[in-house]
């Protein structure tokens, strides 16, 4: 939402000229410039819903000709300019004019400018009442970043963090303090599978296919789920063809790291439908940070292999057929060997995801769109002695979803107010071979989202969403969002999103032993039976009081307000400031509820009372002019335990103390750093350079990150100034490209982490990676 | 951050340096040049809790020379364990629970034993700051029996079970003082079960148990332990 008051004021200004009559069916023509009036040639001029795509000639003209009367978003845009849409009305022969002024883009666009229309889903981000921050694929590509990881760990706000408790490979994104389990993966907004106790290693992405990717931060709900409590992160693979073309790259550098990419797309039917296929493989020999690891690695090898797809067709007048998938495949084998007992780590990942949709355009601005989405997920993971063969841990299982929605917008006084409903059902399936993890689920929902704009400067969003479970019952989640720009270079967004998470099938019913360590994990639904059972067969040696308060878990739930300053003081300076606050209620955390006879704990999963995190970020977007753009980002972040600050303040048992370097004393609230993993400063810095004649474009950054609590090292069951703490560091970051041979070869150099900074606190974060790719293009003749 | 700090002394000291670390080292004092620094010593490596549901042998240690044994079966039992021979054992899962020799106390592996009159008394306190053993009353008064996982407040324990990263992590600043077999007064400070004693564990299967642990014994039968 905040991005259509944005929008308001980057479009300049859009001239409407009604046509005059020439031939048979409507005609729509123009001329693009820049704000100095001179022509713009090569920019990609888009009417939806037709995905019609037009490229202007040198004098800055494009004509769509013989197209079917009606209303047309068209959205027009080129590299190095801000995207500008608008709507535009063609009526049965005539030809309508319409003239766009484009304005040089600042390096990233931290909203979504214009009402893109989504292929996908009849509401497009820019309708959300959250704010979103899209990186586009010209962002992606000027960082020289290979998997998803590497892109999200640079955006203020986010870190990529480890997750050893849960294994040696979890690894997941955390955001405004949330961690990796309540965020939302989404790709063309359907959900990704795929978690391993909770953490989504998006490393399993390529960003090869990648049109742009769209962040929301904390809860949302409405269209996306209501389980996002933490945020959405949708991948949007890319779906603007503009002509046949193909595309070869190949990606060389450090630690044996090879990515290769060959992609094709073409329209067909005389341009009423496309279609583009691409594939991707990607190699890494892994790394090790860790200087007490004799042989082996820290961060796993692997090698990925991808196939994307997408194709649209318009079969009727107003109806298209949209199809879309995706396939990855991921081996990896990571050993290790810190001078005894070596391990072996292997992983077997299969991961499918397709759509099918129909997608049709009614009278009076009206949409409805048929959507099935299947995804299954296969992965194995086994870790072996190397020695004896002996079985450490095995995780072996296949996830299935498959969802039927349906949607339906409406449009009423002139597009001023829109209300988007939907609702659909999903089955999901668990097949597990390691036992006591089967299962199966029926989930419906319900949503109702309307778009308000009372005047140009103002603009409102509620929306509604029910989600409901045939095991669990249901649950109502409301959404609602206002936009209110004053003045040209004010705007405010202030925001409320909610969620809840109904316990997983592995919190409620799964017992889980974990064969290295050998303890066992006990789901809350018949917990006497089970307990009654180990007593029986002899495996139980000590049950404590706690395990009598075990009972039916509570969903999670998450409220999420936003309030963002939105400050343009002058042309060139973009600055946004966004104070945050989440508060986390009936957060489900496991305990130890007794001892086994092997002498290895017995766990439980309780709702605790919950957190909040609550934080400001910041960031300033500057064209310094002559191709320079500099930009910066600061998150600062508090996201603390309720029941610890309570329990610090009442001296409940090991919380009311500290060890001291001095000894143990009586610890204050002030003792209390937060949630381990969580910095309270994190940020970024970044310099883009583009030198137009030579068509280079130099991109210089930096990531920064406060230190964060690591281990309670007192058993005082929170983190102190006293314990393990991951010192803070800066991330040096650098890329430069080169366009040849009239753009169709892109040569270029990128090198991460260039002070080759290594921690073994953090064992995914590579040291200094130097690499070197080349892209060609080969474009077709352009369709007029 | 400053157990970072503490990380890179540790580094540069070799890993056979003292846990306490440099950073928190009182100028006035020398560096501890009395102590036996015990690195990596193997305890049954070869048990597994999980899939092998084998107990974990015990292991008997000597002070006086280091000598130390794997109780492997009913007959190393009968060799070894009934003798003023060991001073303490490690026993249980990972060998992570410590006893001191004693015939008396039942449960205890020297049970039955020539032993008697040992015990064990905590100290809050970091080793290099444990300079006398305390009064014989102390000792005598000593309800430990043993020494291995602290499961809850109050508990003698070396170690707690992080649940956040399934792994044990030595209590920091937690020393023993022992009187031995021989009445001799002795201190020990257990610092890790990991092999290499990293100062923080970063895998779940990082190899285990390696037993680092360091000690003094005055010999001189006196109550002075100060080792710096």
């Amino acid at each position: 939402m905040g991005s259509i008051g944005l929008s308001r004021f980057l479009v300049l200004f859009c001239l409407f000229v009604p046509g005059r009559q020439l031939i048979a069916a409507g005609q729509l023509q123009g001329k693009v410039s820049d704000s100095k009036g001179d022509f713009l040639a090569g920019a990609t001029v888009r009417l939806e819903p037709d995905a019609h795509v037009r490229v202007t000639d040198k004098d800055g003209g494009y004509v769509f000709r013989e197209i079917f009367p009606g209303r047309y978003a068209i959205v027009v845009s080129l590299m190095g300019y801000r995207t500008v849409s608008g709507t535009v009305l063609v009526g049965k022969d005539t030809t309508v004019y319409y003239d766009v002024q484009l304005e040089e883009a600042l390096l990233e666009e931290v909203h979504v400018t214009g009402k893109r229309t989504n292929v996908d889903n009849i509401l497009g981000a820019s309708e959300s009442a959250q704010i979103v921050k899209s990186i586009s694929k010209e962002t992606i590509a000027a960082m020289g970043s290979r998997r998803l990881d590497e892109v999200l760990r640079e955006q203020t706000g986010m870190a990529v963090v480890s997750d050893l408790g849960s294994g040696n490979r979890a690894v997941g994104l955390q955001m405004q303090g949330f961690s990796s389990e309540y965020i939302t993966i989404l790709i063309n907004g359907q959900p990704m599978g795929g978690r391993h106790g909770g953490n989504f290693d998006l490393s399993r992405i390529s960003v090869n296919d990648i049109e742009r990717i769209e962040v929301i931060k904390g809860a949302s709900c409405s269209f996306y789920g209501s389980e996002a409590l933490g945020g959405t992160i949708n991948i949007i693979t890319r779906q603007t063809i503009t002509a046949p073309q193909a595309a070869v790259g190949i990606t060389q550098g450090t630690y044996a790291t090879t990515d290769a990419n060959l992609s094709g797309e073409t329209p067909f039917a005389s341009g009423n439908g496309f279609v583009s296929v691409s594939g991707n493989y990607y190699r890494t020999a892994g790394f090790n940070v860790n200087p007490y690891l004799e042989n082996g690695k820290t961060a796993p090898p692997y090698a990925s292999f991808g196939l994307n797809s997408r194709a649209r067709w318009q079969l009727t007048k107003n109806g298209f057929l949209n199809f879309s998938s995706r396939f990855a495949a991921r081996n990896s084998n990571m050993e290790r060997n810190y001078g005894a007992l070596p391990t072996a780590d292997r992983l077997k990942e299969r991961d499918l995801n397709a759509m099918v949709a129909w997608d049709q355009y009614l009278a009076g601005s009206s949409r409805w769109m048929s959507r099935y989405y299947f995804t299954r997920y296969a992965g194995e993971q086994e870790i072996r002695l190397t020695g004896t063969g002996g079985l450490l841990q095995q995780s072996d299982f296949i996830e299935y979803l498959h969802r039927f929605e349906e949607q339906y917008s409406l449009s009423l006084s002139d597009q001023r107010l829109k209300i988007s409903s939907g609702a659909g059902v999903d089955y999901q399936r668990t097949q597990s071979k390691t036992g006591g993890a089967e299962g199966d689920m029926l989930n419906y929902f319900a949503y109702t989202q309307t778009n308000f704009e009372p005047v140009s400067s103002l603009s409102i969003v509620a929306g509604l969403r029910y989600d409901g479970n045939a095991r669990y019952g249901g649950r109502l989640n409301p959404t609602a969002g206002i936009n209110f720009k004053p003045t040209g270079w004010l705007g405010v967004n202030v925001s409320l999103g909610s969620g809840f998470k109904t316990p997983s099938y592995r919190q409620r019913y799964q017992r889980f032993t974990n064969l290295g360590q050998g303890y066992t994990v006990l789901g809350t639904s018949g917990i006497d039976a089970a307990l009654a059972g180990m007593k029986e067969t002899g495996d139980l040696q000590q049950v404590w009081a706690i395990a009598a308060r075990v009972k039916d878990l509570q969903a999670e739930s998450s409220t999420s307000w936003n309030v963002q300053l939105h400050v343009r003081p002058h042309k060139n300076l973009l600055i946004d400031v966004n104070g945050f606050y989440n508060r986390i209620r009936n957060l489900i955390v496991s305990q130890q509820i007794g001892i086994k006879s092997n002498g290895a704990q017995l766990f439980s999963w309780f709702n605790i009372e919950g957190m909040y995190a609550t934080g400001l970020e910041g960031n300033l977007q500057w064209r310094a002019g002559g191709g320079i753009t500099l930009s910066a980002g600061y998150q600062l972040l508090d996201m603390r335990d309720r029941a610890v600050l309570d329990s610090i303040r009442n001296a409940t048992g090991d919380y009311g103390f500290v060890r001291a370097e001095s000894g143990i004393r009586k610890a204050k609230v002030s003792d209390y750093s937060g949630l381990p993993n969580r910095s309270r400063h994190s940020g970024m810095v970044q310099a883009g350079y583009f030198i137009k004649p030579w068509k280079v474009n130099i991109s210089l950054r930096t990531q920064l990150r406060g230190k964060y609590g690591f281990l309670d090292i007192d058993n005082n069951g929170y983190i102190d100034r006293y314990d393990v703490f991951v010192r803070g560091y800066v991330l040096f970051n650098a890329s430069v490209q080169k366009k040849l041979i009239r753009n169709r070869l892109a040569v270029q150099l990128t090198a991460d982490n260039l002070g080759n900074y290594t921690d073994y606190l953090m064992p995914g974060q590579p040291g200094r990676m130097v690499l070197l790719s080349a892209n060609w293009t080969f474009t077709g003749k352009k369709k007029e | 951050m400053k157990q970072l700090v503490y990380t890179r002394c540790l580094l540069m000291l070799g890993l056979a340096a003292a846990a306490t670390g440099c950073k928190d080292q009182d100028d006035r004092i020398g560096p501890d040049t009395r102590s036996t620094q015990v690195h990596d010593l193997p305890g049954d490596t070869e048990a597994s809790i999980g899939e092998v549901q084998r107990p974990f042998y015990p292991l008997i240690f000597r002070f006086d020379d280091g000598s130390h044994q794997l109780i492997r079966s009913g007959a190393d039992s009968l060799t070894y364990l009934q003798s003023n021979q060991w001073d303490i054992a490690f026993t249980g899962n990972y060998n992570s629970e410590l006893f001191i020799n004693n015939g008396t106390q039942r449960g205890n592996p020297g049970f039955g034993g020539p032993v008697s009159g040992t015990a064990i008394v905590m100290f809050e306190k970091a080793y290099d700051r444990v300079t006398e053993a305390p009064a014989d009353q102390e000792f005598d008064a000593s309800t430990i029996t043993s020494v291995g996982w602290a499961s809850g407040s109050g508990s003698p324990g070396w170690f707690f079970y992080s649940l956040d990263n399934h792994i044990s992590v030595p209590i920091k600043n937690r020393s023993y003082v022992l009187r031995l077999p021989d009445g001799k007064y002795a201190k020990l400070e257990i610092q890790n079960i990991y092999k290499n004693n990293p100062p923080v564990v970063t895998d779940l299967y990082w190899p285990a148990p390696f037993l680092n642990f360091r000690y003094y014994v005055q010999q001189d039968g006196s109550k002075n332990l100060d080792t710096r």
